[in-house]
């Protein structure tokens, strides 16, 4: 096997170009284990993390550039404050050593159902930049899941970052799993505020083939919030509106029974996730600064 | 002077073992050493009805692919070996991961590229992997080397019927798995016909025991070494196959074979404990007084092994009843062979604390006075005392702590917020054997003392707290003392299980030190050069390195002084076998469920045991915080899944099998009777698998103290409760 070691970005693009089969490792917290268990074979990996580029954020127009390499760590380090769900999910992902090497690239690249970032960047609005020798091109976050373990990337492409716009207004995510951390999720739920556009994004996670947007959730909340003024004067979310997004969400999903959990529990976690990671966002909006305990479900 | 014994002294080993100084099985480097892998079967019943190993031959750096047809006859050794077979000796299959080939190669990469390219083909009959694949298949076995498997005391029908209140209900656990984190490794070297073998044991002389059956070999020609061991838990106390066709394999080469098992290779090359099921039926008076205790109980056996693990001694061993029935029975399934997992007397124990929390509701009385009521210190099965004086100690211990009489019974009565806070408890209870075990300690010219005894230390502290037994013994301070162990040619000493090894080695260790301690008084009375030349034995101490008479401390020798003088080294030997005993203790468990999610936290645990004296408060906290973090895993994560069509274990790894990490993990406070056991030298009892043998229960019962649900079948996970 291979270990391919370009320094630039693209370099590793002339690379993948010209041998499509060679699979990028970032962090390789997916990658090694897929090696480990001898799922996969590679003639050749191509290591990414001597790319300068790639480890880098900065301010794109008005949003922000996140390098397919920067790690979960310092997302939560230097981030939190812009990217607030991102963050959050960020910090359910495994252990501090998995969190010190994985990357959102590398969640992107695997594409699994389960993967934390993906509901935050689909309620969020990501575009993920892809790139090749042909060229550059944005990817919303909502075309890029394409089924079990797919993406929209092509074989000669890389993700070069991922660009969310600096939280306007609060973002959760929620998670449950089968242990209290070192967990793959069993379903996991991200909802942000988007008041200049008077709706919310709500995402699903682990609980369909791809990561989903929770469409029908949104569209009732948005017209809840905008018939009753709620964006210009904020009041306290009606139980019954929190309920009925809770369960639009859930219907959003088409989960299946496995090891973690069965189809049914996760239809109604996710309820219980959407209704109360809205309830913690709302009131976060609302500036009421009630603790989060006093507020859920 | 203040005794070393008991004093929280940091581990001798902990320096080698954070800086990678330790050496473990799968450490060890020989020159010319060759790798081993196994292949393992796809089917878990049946036979091979060919097998191609053209393709794995021609692998480069391949040594040998042995198979049953090629590899060398061995023997199958008897009980204790637990297998009932040999694999690669014949062409049938008894479980899924059962070796069907033995690769050689220059390289482990070679290896299990070799491995991987053998083409088996079998004839494949139905297997049944679970109890509720043979339905009204269980029997009751022939008795086993902890007696008959059915126990009846009194009129157990009468003590039911005659109960006020009665609890009747099934309780049951999955399969599961130890998962050191050292998988078992073997390095095997010969030397002519004499066999080194490096080996993750927590016995070495049961390997060489077993390995010289198994190879027709005499045992002496075999030395076993095991310095280090990653956790056991169980796990390595059986000899199993992997270590005798790795010795087999060396042999046949006349080259040296290392073998490191993979983590999934773990699930079905040792051990595990068996899916169990167990029907507790508990009757009371009024007062609490229990009539009766039946415990009917199945679990997993193999075909080819019979022996019962999941035992139920704690049903006639805890609580005082004239009634008891006590049965277990057996299924045969097409599973790897169970074995002992901390704690055998666990899961029955489990059932048990569970009903009686059941019958404290049925009967409106708190669940610790139902256990004061009816604790014994007497084995119905012979009358005499067991040592479990001091159970109510422990309940007052822990329940104190813990805060127990603040506890309002109602279930659902205590939240915080959103979240509902339960509070349980249960009694933990263990025997421990009686083992014979030899020490040696020399005293050398330059004043320090060497013992060695050929036991094991599992990661529980057996070279520290033989550490401070021998210096303590010899009134010498610890840095002067060196305690090794792991070798068979140390003198002998039994395995480190079933809670033995510190109850068993302290004595002789002790023996041996006292005996060199007066070898040097003697030649220290008899000598003219020394201060206390002419003084009478008995009248001189040892402290800190120098011996005292004690009427005048003036005069002074020191053991350096009188061993250099004497110009050689003072041995001695000691042997010494412990009395069995039970250690008792209690836990009580704080859990906080979020009712919408079904979400379970351990928030709180308090624990008391006695354990005779406290040979070191530092590893014997260890083991109450690895028993109840482990309890956590067993009451809420831990199953072994396998699958019903393919017989494979569909979880072999520590992301599919969830043992619990730190997030999991709840404060934990522990305390100890200390009083010595009088039967023991130093005072010490058995220790190491009490803490975890009610700690499921316990929170099991917190959990329908916090949520009115009471979850009889393991793992509680949330989609149980909700
Ligand atoms: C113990 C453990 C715990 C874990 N816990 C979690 C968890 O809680 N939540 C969670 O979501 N995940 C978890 N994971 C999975 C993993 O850590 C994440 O998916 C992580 O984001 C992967 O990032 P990485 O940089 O390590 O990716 P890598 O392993 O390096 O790569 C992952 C995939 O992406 C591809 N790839 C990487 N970078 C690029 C790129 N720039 N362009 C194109 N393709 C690319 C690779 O070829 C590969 O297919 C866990 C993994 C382990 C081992």
């Amino acid at each position: 096997m291979d270990f391919l070691i370009p320094s630039t970005f693209a370099e590793a693009l002339a690379i993948k170009a010209e041998r499509p089969e060679v699979v990028p490792i970032a962090g390789g917290t997916d990658v090694m284990v897929e090696l480990n268990f001898d799922h996969r074979r590679p003639t050749a990996l191509l290591d990414l993390t001597r790319i300068a580029e790639l480890t880098e954020w900065a301010p794109s127009e008005n949003l922000l550039r996140v390098g397919a390499g920067v790690p979960y760590v310092r997302i939560i380090d230097e981030l939190g404050d812009r990217l607030p769900g991102l963050a959050m999910a960020s910090r359910t992902v495994g252990s501090p050593q998995i969190r010190n090497r994985g990357t959102v690239g590398g969640n992107l690249g695997a594409a699994s159902p389960a993967g934390d970032t993906h509901p935050v960047l689909l309620a969020c609005d990501a575009q993920v930049e892809v790139a090749s020798v042909r060229g550059t091109r944005m990817i919303p976050a909502a075309e890029f899941y394409l089924g079990v373990k797919r993406n929209a990337l092509e074989p000669d492409e890389l993700i070069a970052a991922v660009h969310l716009a600096p939280a306007a207004a609060p973002q959760q995510f929620s998670k449950v799993g089968t242990r209290n951390a070192m967990v793959i999720a069993v379903c996991s739920f991200a909802v942000a505020l988007h008041p200049e556009q008077g709706r919310v994004g709500a995402a699903v996670g682990s609980a369909a083939p791809t990561p989903r947007r929770a469409l029908a959730a949104e569209e009732f909340l948005a017209g809840e919030l905008s018939d009753a003024g709620l964006w210009e004067s904020p009041k306290p979310l009606l139980d019954s509106v929190r309920r009925r997004f809770g369960e639009l969400a859930a219907e959003a999903a088409s989960p299946i029974d496995d090891v973690r959990g069965t189809a049914a529990y996760r239809r109604h976690a996710l309820a219980v996730l959407a209704r109360r990671t809205l309830g913690w966002a709302w009131q976060d909006y609302c500036g009421t600064g009630e603790t989060r305990s006093q507020s859920c479900a | 002077m203040s005794p070393l014994i008991g004093r929280a002294v940091p581990r001798v080993d902990g320096h080698a073992k954070v800086t990678g100084g330790a050496r473990y099985a799968a450490d060890t480097h020989v020159p010319g050493v060759t790798y081993g892998t196994l292949a393992t079967s796809t089917i878990a019943r049946g036979t091979i009805t060919t097998i191609d190993t053209t393709l794995a031959q021609a692998v480069p750096g391949v040594i040998a692919v042995f198979t049953h047809l090629t590899m060398p006859r061995l023997v199958t050794p008897p009980s204790p070996y637990p297998k009932g077979f040999v694999p690669l000796q014949d062409a049938t299959i008894h479980h899924n991961g059962q070796p069907v080939a033995y690769v050689v190669a220059q390289t482990l990469e070679q290896a299990q590229e070799a491995a991987a390219l053998i083409d088996v083909r079998y004839h494949a009959e139905p297997a049944k992997v679970a109890i509720d694949d043979a339905p009204g298949e269980e029997f009751l076995p022939p008795p086993g080397p902890e007696g008959p498997q059915e126990f009846v005391h009194g009129d157990p029908a009468a003590g039911l019927a005659n109960a006020h209140k009665k609890v009747d209900a099934t309780y049951s656990s999955p399969v599961h798995h130890h998962n050191p984190i050292e998988t078992s490794a073997t390095v095997a070297v010969w030397d002519g016909d004499q066999l080194t073998l490096h080996e993750s044991t927590q016995s070495i002389s049961l390997t060489q025991q077993i390995v010289a059956q198994a190879l027709s070999v005499p045992q002496n020609t075999i030395r076993v070494l095991t310095p280090f061991l990653g956790g056991g838990f169980g796990s390595k106390a059986p000899v199993w196959p992997h270590t005798l066709l790795t010795a087999a394999v060396a042999r046949q080469l006349r080259k040296p074979v290392k073998l490191v098992l993979t983590r999934a290779q773990m699930y079905t090359s040792s051990g595990h404990r068996a899916e169990f099921r167990q029907q507790v039926t508990v009757g009371a008076a009024k007062d609490g007084t229990l009539t009766a205790i039946v415990n009917i109980s199945n679990q997993q056996l193999s075909r080819t092994e019979q022996r019962v693990f999941n035992t139920s001694e704690s049903s006639w061993m805890v609580y005082g009843c004239p009634n008891i029935h006590a049965k277990q029975l057996g299924v045969r399934l097409d599973l790897p062979t169970p074995h002992f997992m901390r704690s055998p007397e666990g899961p029955a124990l489990v059932g048990l604390e569970m009903a009686l929390d059941e019958l404290s509701y049925e009967l409106g009385m708190d669940p610790v006075a139902l256990r004061l009521k009816n604790y014994t210190d007497l084995n119905p099965e012979n009358g005499q005392k067991i040592g479990n004086q001091n159970l109510p100690e422990c309940l007052k211990l822990a329940g104190d702590a813990f805060g127990w009489s603040r506890r309002n019974p109602t279930p659902r009565s205590m939240r915080d917020g959103n979240e509902l806070i339960g509070w349980g408890m249960a009694t933990e209870a263990h025997s421990y054997h009686a083992r014979a075990s030899s020490a040696w300690v020399q005293i050398d010219t330059d004043g320090h003392a060497l013992a060695r005894c050929g036991t094991q230390d599992i990661g529980t502290g057996t070279y520290t707290v033989m550490t401070q037994v021998t210096a303590e013994a010899l009134g010498m301070p610890m840095n002067s003392v060196r305690f090794e162990l792991g070798d068979t040619n140390f003198p002998a000493a039994g395995f480190s299980a079933a809670s033995v090894t510190v109850s068993s080695v302290s004595g002789s260790v002790d023996k041996a030190a006292r005996a060199a301690r007066d070898a040097v008084i003697a030649l220290a009375v008899a000598d003219p050069h020394s201060p206390l030349h002419g003084a009478a034995p008995d009248r001189i101490v040892t402290e800190h390195g120098f011996l005292f008479l004690t009427d005048d401390r003036t005069r002074r020798d020191s053991y350096q002084g009188v061993v250099s003088r004497h110009g050689k080294p003072v041995e001695a030997t000691g042997s010494f076998l412990n009395v069995p005993g039970y250690t008792t203790g209690a836990s009580f468990i704080e859990v906080r469920v979020d009712p919408w999610l079904g979400r379970v936290r351990v928030t709180r645990a308090v624990a008391a045991y006695d354990i005779g004296r406290v040979m070191n408060h530092r590893t014997a906290r260890s083991q109450v915080l690895g028993g109840m973090i482990w309890g956590v895993g067993y009451a809420l994560t831990e199953h072994t899944m396998i699958d019903r069509h393919t017989a494979r274990i569909v979880n072999p790894n520590l992301s599919g099998y969830l043992v619990p990490v730190n997030a999991d993990a709840p404060k934990i406070e522990a305390f100890f009777v200390d009083k010595p056991d009088p039967t023991s030298p130093v005072g010490a009892k058995g220790f190491g698998e009490a803490p975890i043998t009610g700690v499921p229960a316990a929170i099991s019962n917190a959990i329908y103290h916090a949520t009115g649900r009471r979850i009889r079948d393991l793992p509680i996970t949330q989609d149980k409760l909700l």
